[in-house]
């Protein structure tokens, strides 16, 4: 394959000038939805889907594409302005992003997350390019004794995630693997924990659980003290990284990446999971963990870089099978099909310049983003700047039209200022609500894929250590449990690095 | 300061207004935008077929169509809410298979299927292809059957109570067969288990599997349907393949709630019929799995009955729950 050749066709493709007209207003589109809580891309693709029809097929997925990953920048903003996660990957970003802006560092955090997911996105890029099908091969070779051991892995993680008592975090995942449960049983068909309420018949939605603890819980926290003044008032500092800052960030976004993009590639959890693994790692190995909760730029730089790596590389399925990661990806095959072109292996060969069009039209978009949100820092920081009482009615007020538009329910409103009102008890008993939310996202694939599982053996367990992945994965977990109950040897052996 | 008279006035205005508005309607709906009820998420067949014919109608109409998404699980949701709406034809409800069999899967409803709504057109229908992993042996329905007779063999689907879900239980129902379901919560997932050896076979529709049968990725066995599908002329019917009544289709149709009248029906109808008509609307449809068929309010409504009642007569005999 002469991916040069590839490459040429590709930005020839993208830096026509509609087609660059069209990226830049899909990442603008993108950043604004990203920046405001709740509203997610979701809705605003389907919105805008009807108004692609009348563009060439590669422009419509380029604009589509553009808002995104757009909207992935924009999310991180606000969980470092505001701490709301408008999306499962910033919630990471709020451990650390916001206790940085609360630190006066937010121009930093800023500067780090979008300099992190611009590497990130040039990395997929490349990636994407070079290994697009092998990458599928592995993708496929996930079956759901794959990913239950997966999730395993992903929930001992979480253990790591939290600063405080490991029986603290525990809790929480319990809490959220229980809320996880809430609606309709994709194995047998039943309802649970749905008390009747048609509402909850689909479950609990992520933003609104992740609004309600992250966001109006801690409105009502500050309140309370009575912050009737900017969020951060004393100094905002530079808004520029300091060169310490900037050392210390550079490992943690390459091996963001790393993780980010292949994760992504797996469908439904990947996406999800490479933010919060970034963030397990860099904990894990860093010298002083005890850092992280409290304003680490590492804990900022890792996963952003892996969550925007993971939203590129999660178009691997899309392109190379013509199967959906995600609902968003869905609409993007019918976006593609509404131009008569089926995605499927074909499109490689018989559309080049629409996939290579779009592929460089992905990285042109991230140094877009890169440009526009750079100059921006100042503003978004200034936003701090703004008396509390007139900052807290908006993001109220916008969470509130976010959480509604989603599926045009009011329950889910009121759903939200219930939540709010526990994340504001669980601030009160010193309880971290990052765990709940990856049990809460994770849980729940996990008991599908076992049960999953289970049906395809007969009921035989023996499956899940017979498969290599699995059992490398079971494995791999083991020992993160051996290194989380073993607070006394992580303590040593930071002692060590310490030292060294 | 406001007079007395002046308001008097002004409140007569509005009235007559209010009613010139009113005739004006009757005579010529649609006199303001229409809303759709979708009951499931962006991106599903639903929504797609709604967001390809929403433009053209729009145009066909002269109003603008609105989508609102109510997505659950069992569609139950957005056609409670249709089934409360003024009947006047301005909400109306994308109805898919769910709508149809859930008097005969769900304990309760908040509605009562045939009673609550009033057809206004079964838009399209689509086949569900039967596609195995091309490293099973068998090559036709008759030997994938005495397969599942000597060995334990697994099948995906996209959800309990979903027609990909059903084709399988009709399947082991008429084929006297045990072949395992295993549920996901679309389609697509379900197809990517299948393409990783997984599961054995996957009951999916012809748009997403066609491009992967004609890699070589999976082997087509066999499609729903009284005749083969035009876009897989070489892929036999299950009848041909010696199994009947094991044809589930997937349909969607439009309601609208009980007491709309029959000649506002008839107007989207004709409209819908019309767009959906149109050579380009048709063969874009057709390759998405849609096959359109757009018949009358009367027509519908004497279907959506018998739907209904077969899936209540299957649910006597299997348990369509689990």
């Amino acid at each position: 394959m002469d991916i040069f050749g590839n490459l040429a066709i590709g930005f020839g493709e993208a830096l026509s000038l509609t087609n660059l007209a069209f990226c830049l207003i899909g990442v603008l589109v993108g950043t604004l939805v990203g920046v405001l809580p709740g509203l997610g891309p979701l809705a605003t693709v389907a919105m805008l889907l009807p108004i692609t029809f009348t563009m060439a097929p590669v422009t419509a997925l380029i604009m589509l594409a553009g808002i995104y990953y757009g909207a992935q920048y924009g999310g991180s903003t606000t969980a470092i302005l505001v701490n709301l996660p408008g999306e499962a990957s910033s919630v990471v970003t709020c451990l650390d992003g916001h206790q940085m802006a609360r630190r006066g560092r937010a121009g930093a955090a800023l500067a780090v997350a979008a300099v992190g997911s611009f590497v990130a996105g040039t990395f997929a890029t490349v990636l994407i390019v070079a290994v697009a099908e092998p990458m599928t091969e592995l993708a496929l070779r996930f079956g759901p004794a794959e990913y239950f051991s997966l999730m395993l892995f992903g929930l001992i993680g979480a253990v790591v995630l939290a600063s405080g008592s490991v029986v603290n975090a525990l809790a929480m995942i319990v809490v959220g693997l229980l809320l996880g449960m809430v609606g309709i049983d994709v194995n047998s068909g039943a309802q649970r924990y749905t008390f009747g309420i048609p509402n909850l018949a689909e479950g609990i939605s992520f933003v609104t659980i992740a609004l309600g603890l992250f966001g109006i819980g801690e409105i009502i926290h500050n309140l309370e003290r009575g912050t009737d003044r900017s969020l951060v008032t004393s100094r905002l500092g530079s808004l520029w990284p300091t060169r310490d800052e900037m050392r210390r960030s550079a490992r943690p976004i390459l091996r963001g990446t790393a993780i980010g993009s292949v994760l992504g590639v797996l469908p439904g959890g990947g996406a999800v999971l490479s933010a919060f693994a970034a963030y397990t790692v860099e904990k894990k190995i860093a010298a002083d963990p005890s850092r992280f909760g409290q304003g680490a730029i590492e804990g900022v730089a890792g996963p952003e870089a892996a969550n925007n790596a993971g939203a590129q590389t999660s178009f691997i399925p899309m392109l190379t099978l013509g199967i959906p990661s995600n609902a968003l990806m869905a609409l993007m095959i019918g976006a593609l099909v509404m131009h008569g072109i089926q995605p499927g292996p074909q499109v490689l060969v018989s559309q080049p310049a629409l996939f290579w069009g779009l592929i460089a039209s992905m990285w042109i978009g991230n140094l877009m983003l890169l440009v526009i949100n750079l100059p921006l820092i100042g503003m978004w920081v200034a936003l701090l700047r703004v008396p509390y009482r007139l900052l807290y009615t908006a993001i109220l007020v916008f969470s509130a039209i976010g959480v509604y538009s989603i599926n045009n329910s009011v329950f889910d409103v009121f759903l939200t200022a219930g939540f709010g009102l526990l994340g504001y008890f669980f601030i009160k008993v010193g309880a971290e609500p990052a765990p709940l939310l990856l049990g809460f996202v994770l849980g729940p694939m996990m008991e599908e894929n076992l049960r999953r599982a289970m049906r395809i053996s007969g009921g035989d367990p023996m499956m899940l250590v017979e498969r290599p992945i699995s059992l490398g994965l079971l494995v791999a977990s083991a020992v993160l449990l051996v290194l989380v109950l073993l607070p006394k040897l992580r303590r040593v052996r930071s002692e060590a690095f310490r030292e060294a | 300061m406001i007079g007395k008279r002046q308001l008097l006035a002004s409140a007569a205005g509005l009235l007559l207004a209010a009613a010139v508005a009113g005739t004006a309607a009757a005579q010529t709906f649609p006199a303001g935008p229409i809303k759709i009820i979708v009951p499931r998420a962006p991106g599903g067949g639903s929504d797609n077929i709604t967001r390809m014919l929403a433009p053209a109608l729009e145009k066909k109409l002269g109003t603008p169509i609105i989508i609102e998404n109510r997505p659950d699980a069992t569609a139950v949701l957005g056609a409670e809410l249709v089934a409360k709406s003024k009947p006047d034809g301005y909400t109306l409800y994308l109805s898919d298979n769910s709508f149809y069999q859930n008097p005969a899967v769900l304990d309760s409803l908040p509605y009562d299927t045939v009673k609550d709504f009033t057809a206004v057109t079964m838009l399209a229908q689509g086949p569900v292809l039967l596609i195995v992993h091309p490293s099973v042996p068998a090559k036709t329905l008759g030997e994938l059957i005495q397969l599942a007779k000597k060995s334990k063999l697994t099948f995906a689907h996209g959800g309990i109570g979903a027609s990909t879900h059903l084709v399988g239980i009709m399947l082991n129902l008429k084929a006297g067969i045990e072949v395992t379901h295993v549920p996901f919560k679309s389609s697509g997932p379900a197809l990517n288990a299948l393409l990783g050896n997984h599961v054995t076979m996957q009951f999916g529709g012809i748009n997403s599997s066609k491009p992967l049968v004609e890699q070589g990725k999976v082997r087509a066995i066999a499609v729903t349907g009284d005749r083969r599908d035009p876009s897989m002329p070489e892929v036999p019917t299950f009848q041909e393949s010696g199994v009947t009544g094991a044809d589930v289709m997937s349909v969607w149709g439009l309601h609208a709630p009980a007491g709309t009248p029959i000649a506002v029906r008839r107007t989207i109808r004709d409209a819908v019929e019309a767009v959906m008509r149109d050579p380009e609307m048709t063969a874009k449809l057709a390759e998405r799995g849609y096959h359109v068929l757009a018949n009358t309010p009367e027509e519908h409504q004497a279907q959506t009955a018998a739907i209904v009642t077969q899936w209540l007569e299957v649910g006597r005999k299997v348990n369509l729950k689990e």
